[in-house]
């Protein structure tokens, strides 16, 4: 087994739900080819350098894996088939992997996702009470400011057309 | 251009430029970060050579590389983007 490295770019104009069936896709081609997932990283949604075939944002995956070469091949196989991803890039990171280090550094892994979780959760939970003294107000408010936002356009729009006239 | 007349010992003051990846060997090079690999290229998104940077030739090797993967990834431009036309 060998450690590796991959970046995946998924293609950012994609809905939410669409980026992740793709993550989840490449993390299964991981395992199901023998390959041991150690971290996942979402960087989230990032403006590109550049361009690519119309697209301005890529969702930014980084994941750590363990896995033979042939592991990669098949990844590397599948990248080129998804179009939904428009630019990956994996890197080997060493050529030794220790799979009792590998176990205790994903058990740490998991361990650092609960612990990020666990603050969530709790506010999570103290959520709904304010959500429901703020909510009456901040469905009014989104409304006005739709309204306020269009009234001015629809003005600007008939403006230049009775000038013209 | 006018000749100018030669000076027996050119005086200039000279700062000693050092390898940045030397001096602090706790500082990776690392293709993802985009915030490194941007203060070593120019403006037009060019690789800053040696000569100015002052990397010794191993890391600016390294260096060289990760710039080129961060660009393909699109984490730096090649080129600055043009205004849409």
């Amino acid at each position: 087994m060998r450690r590796y490295e991959s970046v995946w770019v998924v293609n950012g104009d994609l809905p939410d739900e669409e980026i992740k069936v793709t993550i989840d896709k490449f993390s299964r081609i991981i395992s199901t080819q023998g390959g041991t997932l150690v971290r996942l990283e979402e960087w989230g949604r990032r403006k590109l350098a550049y361009r690519i075939q119309a697209v301005t944002r890529g969702y930014y995956v980084v994941v750590d894996y363990a896995g033979t070469p042939a592991t990669v091949k098949e990844l590397e196989r599948n990248y080129r088939i998804d179009d939904r991803l428009i630019r990956s890039h994996t890197a080997k990171k060493s050529d030794k992997v220790n799979l009792e280090a590998l176990q205790a550094e994903i058990a740490a892994g998991v361990q650092a996702a609960a612990a990020a979780q666990a603050p969530e959760v709790e506010a999570a939970e103290r959520v709904p009470e304010a959500v429901a003294a703020v909510e009456p107000a901040a469905a009014v408010e989104p409304a006005a400011a739709v309204e306020a936002v269009e009234a001015p356009v629809a003005e600007v729009e008939a403006a230049p057309q009775g000038q013209e006239d | 251009m006018p000749v100018m007349p030669r000076r027996k010992r050119k005086q200039f003051y000279v700062r000693r430029k050092v390898c940045r990846f030397c001096v602090d060997a706790n500082l990776p090079i690392d293709y993802k970060d985009y915030n490194t690999m941007r203060q070593f290229v120019t403006e037009r998104g060019k690789i800053i050579p040696r000569r100015i940077s002052g990397n010794c030739a191993r890391h600016q090797r390294r260096l060289t590389r990760a710039i080129k993967q961060a660009r393909l990834l699109a984490l730096i431009p090649y080129t600055p983007t043009a205004p849409p036309a």
